[in-house]
């Protein structure tokens, strides 16, 4: 029935910020642009085509659970696209397409909506989505990743015109071809030459060939073995890995841009500070002092010196960037309050480096920390309620 | 600038609407409904008959309680009728209706001619304040002279003006410090002597700078027995438990009254209406009230008497019924919307405001965000209100604090799933007072 | 080849944690007495708590251990209460089901303005929101928190967005009670068939004003009762079912229909019933 005044009345207050949920979402989505521009430009089209399924699957899927839930479908606050981007970002960008469909429907129905959608979910749905694949199909996700095409001496030219013209048809194939195998399609164009290259595939990230570096006897000095032997070229890695040219997963390549989209957040007041600044503080300190182990000959351990760690590889090369901007700042998984946000990437960082450091096989730490840490999130929240006004005695 | 009080929000304050409109006289209507319930606490009762001829400022309704406050004629005129009102709050309540004979006489023994040089004891102030009927003019319209009245254990010390005037859009405050300091500065005074308080404050936001200086001068003049103290512009600065920790850095203990901390806190309109019932015996029948939005064409601050209609005012300022969607008596922070534009003006109502850009929100889930969490002046977390209150769990609030919670708005006003925590927080307050209530009679009943 | 290792492993893990299990359900036996699952059984099992008890399972253990009455389960009101009676072997007493009843009638009642915020009752009569929706302060508000609440299903709006109770389907389990900040629903026994359905306790020319199906004090049906069972209370004409006689003049005289006899809709809905036990 048409009411009798077209007055609205409300409870107060009156006023609102004018910053929605989908405001938030869409800011965050804008900060990874940098992100996957560099991706998108270094692995080629293929890498776009996998972060559009990896979208479109986390929308729709979010969209058909929400019918089935018999709730508002809210796909327009943007939560599943910041969803399907994130994992889209840890993804490697050779996977075949149907790695990120499988990924976004686990994230979106296992992670998130069977724990009661947006705000309710206890884990980052894009890294849990990750930790699932990782387990379920290795091969899949540790096949070599495919390379930057710096090697190739090619001008910037040449390399879009390498991406744009030959490498989609090369990529579709490589999608088609039977996963079991790995088989690659013959040569027929530059894109295609280089994926196959031998020696570029081989080519492992940098934190990979940390952890896989083996010395010689020769090389041990007093207190242990120094950077210089383990990693000849680190100077290069690092600028490499700085501005995206180290091969990893989809948008974790670039620490330049990873950092401008997170400044972005930082001056839109999405983010604190708290998380990021102390995340990363935490993994270089620790990666700075603490030895690490050490093939000699691929046989016995040796360790690195103390305080001589390769910090610099450690923030900017793997994930580290994308997790300290855009994972331990994700509001629902994280802390409420300021120094919950510490104490949460405090542990984050912590758990990072130990598994940087001394896992066997795992040269990444950045997803499992963020998840382990998530688990203890209401437990941080429940230490750090903050005090409440008025507890001060009334009287100096 | 002093340290201030924890969280905290800054919405546009759009008092650049009317905070150059001088206060003028608003005509005085034909027929005035004067409220009997204009305070916190029991509502007065007529002590008028239908046909009787009453003067401005003779009492109509004495209290009908310790905390009540008496009710005086607004205008000279006739009893027309005793009929029911609404509240901006929405309850109903009794309302004497009063034609205007247009001759405004004053009632015997008002409205002197004041002589600043004479001296009051406390209990003359007080006395003054009760027989005035004067309440808080912030909008919170506890009765005055209670507050005048602590128990004798409780020494307070310091009494502070509130000039903050932090709701949106509001500007009534704000220009009766810059056309009428002296008034408020001698109101002041006396409520200092009522204490023998030893300090005196006057919080001002900074962005009245030129309301700091007048008051700071008119201070400086009367050999400056408070200070004018310039905070930092936040919401809601001018909650009491906030304003006294601006100024003092005391904190009112959770659960416990302004003078657990010593401390006294006022309007500047209450100390404009102290002065004017000690020195020239004029209760409270009238008061300024902004007419402000973009739904009138003409803001203003009025000088406006108890009972007239809002939509005489609303009408001078060029009130625009269709462009309006929201009216909100009161400010946009912690006001009442309302449908109906005829509401008589009461001692509480510093401001209408006539919005044109009021959306009705639907409200997503909370993101976990943190940000209601910052805001929060009282250090709650807010979220959890609205969390526990959408699975209708009211009674599990009382664990965590529900009741100290101002009601400021801020949490809800930053949400960005603009979920309506204030409304959540407000049903579990009544549902816990209810749940008292049903304890309360359950003890009863076994005795 | 290799795939056969790990399935006889997992076959010999299998195999010795089911006997483990199959020990220990023999060695921790509890002793139950079998009545309790029986009476389980017979009971509704809608765990609407109206019993007083934590669901269905937890009444019937207090009915055979600890002898709690067999009667308190409102949504089985008669059958259940025989079915519980033959297993522990004790005499039925049928107990009448109850039906709620919403005391509004609200027709043709327009809201006053455009309200957004929290779409529950509760919420929408707290302080500072105008007072009420609709110009009746007593009035049913039309946001169905009662139709949520219910377990059965039995609530719905009507046309008016009022809500109106199917007493096919309620089970008399009071829940929807609580939801109410109106207090207008009450829980009545089947066979009080005479209900006043309005609670506006405004005077009468202003409840004239407010709603077209308002009780106006007007006295009528006091008058009219032979058994002076009627009385207005505040404004509101309050039958008095210890006096009732459930004659139904009163009915005949409301000039504004709000007194209602239900007895013709009952005797058809509990001759159904009664063929639906057999
Ligand atoms: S309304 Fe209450 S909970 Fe919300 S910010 Fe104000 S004091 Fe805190
Ligand atoms: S501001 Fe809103 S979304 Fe953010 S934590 Fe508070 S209630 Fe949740």
């Amino acid at each position: 029935m048409e009411p009798k005044t077209k007055f609205l009345v409300t409870t107060p207050p009156h006023l609102k910020a004018e910053e929605s949920t989908a405001d938030i979402m869409r800011w965050v989505c804008i900060a990874l642009g940098p992100a996957f521009g560099v991706a998108f430009y270094a692995f080629g089209w293929y890498s776009l085509f996998l972060t559009l399924v990896s979208v479109v699957t986390c929308v729709i899927t979010e969209a058909i659970c929400q019918k089935l839930r018999r709730v508002n479908v809210t796909v327009t606050d943007f939560s599943a696209v910041v969803t399907g981007l994130l994992l889209a970002a840890v993804l490697p960008p050779n996977v075949r397409w149907w790695v990120p469909v499988i990924g976004g429907v686990f994230a979106i129905v296992v992670v998130k909506q069977l724990f009661g959608g947006l705000g309710s979910n206890i884990w980052n749905p894009a890294l849990a989505a990750r930790a699932f694949l990782q387990v379920s199909m290795p091969t899949e996700l540790n096949s070599p990743f495919w390379p930057m095409l710096r090697d190739k001496g090619q001008g910037l030219v040449d390399r879009l015109l390498v991406t744009m013209n030959g490498s989609f048809a090369e990529y579709a194939k490589y999608v088609g071809a039977d996963w079991m195998k790995h088989d690659l399609p013959a040569v027929t164009t530059p894109a295609a030459a280089i994926i196959q290259a031998p020696d570029i595939i081989s080519q492992a990230t940098a934190l990979t060939a940390l952890k896989s570096a083996s010395v010689t006897a020769a090389d041990i000095v007093k207190d242990g073995v120094g950077l210089q032997q383990i990693l000849p070229d680190y100077s290069q890695r690092v600028w490499d890995s700085f501005i995206g040219l180290e091969g990893g997963c989809i948008a974790e390549a670039s620490a330049l841009a990873l950092i401008l989209g997170g400044i972005l957040l930082l001056w839109k007041k999405i983010i604190t500070w708290e998380a990021p600044v102390f995340y990363i503080a935490t993994v270089a300190l620790l990666t700075w002092v603490l030895p690490a182990p050490v093939k000699v000959d691929g046989g016995a351990t040796v360790y690195t010196m103390w305080f001589s760690g390769p910090v610099l590889l450690h923030l900017f090369g793997g994930g580290l960037m994308l997790a300290a901007f855009f994972m331990d700042t994700d509001y629902v998984t994280t802390p409420m309050s300021r120094k919950g946000k510490i104490i949460f990437a405090v542990g984050c960082g912590l758990i990072t480096a130990m598994i940087r450091l001394y896992s066997s096989a795992y040269p990444e730490g950045c997803c499992y920390s963020i998840l382990i840490m998530n688990t203890c999130v209401p437990l941080i929240d429940s230490w750090t309620r903050p005090k409440k006004f008025g507890l001060k005695k009334a009287k100096a | 600038m002093k340290k201030v009080f924890r969280g905290g929000v800054h919405p546009h304050d759009f008092k650049e609407l009317s905070k150059d409109c001088a206060i003028t006289d608003a005509p005085v209507p034909e027929e005035l409904v004067v409220p009997l319930q204009q305070h916190i606490g029991a509502p007065a009762k007529a002590c008028v008959a239908v046909g009787d001829e009453v003067k401005r400022g003779q009492v109509i309704a004495e209290p009908g309680g310790f905390v009540s406050a008496a009710i005086h004629s607004p205008v000279s005129g006739k009893v027309k009728k005793l009929d029911t009102t609404l509240h901006p709050m929405g309850m109903t309540c009794q309302a004497v209706v009063i034609t205007n004979d247009g001759e405004d006489q004053w009632a015997e023994g008002c409205n002197i001619e004041p002589d600043e040089s004479k001296e009051f004891t406390s209990e003359e102030i007080v006395a003054a304040v009760k027989w005035a009927g004067i309440v808080g003019m912030g909008g919170a319209t506890f009765p005055t002279h209670v507050k005048l009245s602590p128990p004798p254990e409780k020494k307070i010390d310091t009494v502070i003006l509130n000039g903050v005037e932090c709701e949106p859009y509001l500007t009534a405050d704000y220009r009766l410090m810059l056309e009428s300091p002296r008034t408020i500065c001698l109101g002041l005074k006396l409520l200092k002597k009522v204490f023998n308080a030893e300090n005196a404050y006057i919080g001002i936001e900074a962005n009245k700078p030129d309301a700091y200086e007048v008051i700071k001068m008119t201070l400086a003049e009367m050999g400056g027995f408070a200070e004018a103290v310039l905070l930092p512009v936040m919401y809601p600065q001018g909650a009491e438990k906030q304003l006294i920790y601006a100024c003092t850095q005391r904190e009112v203990p959770t659960g416990g009254l302004p003078m657990d901390a010593g401390a006294c806190v006022q309007n500047v309109g209450t100390a404009h209406a102290i002065y004017e019932a000690v020195y020239c015996k004029r209760p409270l029948t009238e008061r300024i009230t902004t007419v402000t939005g973009r739904g009138v064409s003409k803001p203003a601050n009025y000088r406006v008497r108890i009972g007239t209609p809002a939509k005489s005012i609303l009408e001078l300022s060029g009130f625009d019924e269709d462009k309006t969607q929201k009216l909100i008596y009161g400010g946009p922070m912690m006001g009442a919307a309302h449908f109906d534009i005829e509401l008589p003006v009461n001692k509480g109502m510093s401001g209408i405001v006539a919005m044109t850009d009021a959306k009705a929100f639907i409200h997503g889930p909370c993101i976990r965000c943190g940000r209601c969490v910052d805001v929060c002046p009282a250090g709650l977390i807010p979220s959890e209100y609205s969390i526990y209150g959408e699975k209708g769990m009211y009674l599990e609030t009382a664990g965590i604090d529900i009741m100290d919670c101002i009601e400021c708005g801020a949490c809800t006003y930053i949400c960005p799933a603009r979920r309506p925590i204030v409304q959540w927080i407000k049903v579990s307050k009544a549902e816990l007072a209810k749940e008292r209530a049903r304890a309360a009679a359950a003890a009863a009943d076994k005795k | 080849m290799n795939i056969i290792v790990p399935v006889v492993i997992m076959a010999i893990i299998g195999g010795i944690l089911g006997l483990v299990l199959a020990i220990a359900s023999k060695k921790f036996f509890v002793k139950v007495d079998p009545r309790t699952d029986m009476v389980l059984e017979a009971l509704p099992g809608a765990n609407c708590g109206a019993c007083g008890f934590a669901g269905c399972a937890a009444y019937a253990e207090a009915i055979v251990e600890k002898g709690a009455p067999i009667d308190l389960c409102a949504p089985g009101a008669g059958g259940v209460v025989a079915a519980v009676a033959d297993i522990m072997g004790l005499s039925a007493n049928a107990k009448e089901p109850n039906f709620a009843i919403v005391r509004c009638d609200g027709d043709g009642v327009r809201p006053r303005f455009q309200y957004a915020g929290v779409q529950t009752c509760k919420a929408a009569t707290v302080m500072g929101l105008a007072g009420s929706f609709q110009d009746c302060p007593y009035g049913c508000l039309g946001l169905g928190s009662c139709v949520e609440v219910c377990p059965f299903g039995a609530i719905e709006l009507n046309e008016n967005n009022v809500a109106i109770i199917n007493e096919d389907v309620c089970a008399g389990c009071g829940k929807c009670i609580d939801a109410c900040p109106r207090n207008l629903i009450r829980l009545d026994p089947e066979s009080r068939v005479i209900v006043v359905r309005c609670n506006n306790k405004d005077k009468g020319a202003t409840a004239n004003k407010q709603c077209n199906h308002a009780c106006i004090a007007c006295g009528k049906c006091v008058r009219e009762c032979p058994f002076d069972a009627i009385h207005i209370e505040n404004n509101l004409a309050v039958i008095d079912y210890g006096k009732c006689k459930l004659c139904g003049k009163c009915v005949k005289v409301c000039p504004k229909h709000l007194i209602v006899n239900l007895r013709a809709e009952r005797k058809e809905r509990r001759e159904a019933r009664l063929k639906d036990e057999k």
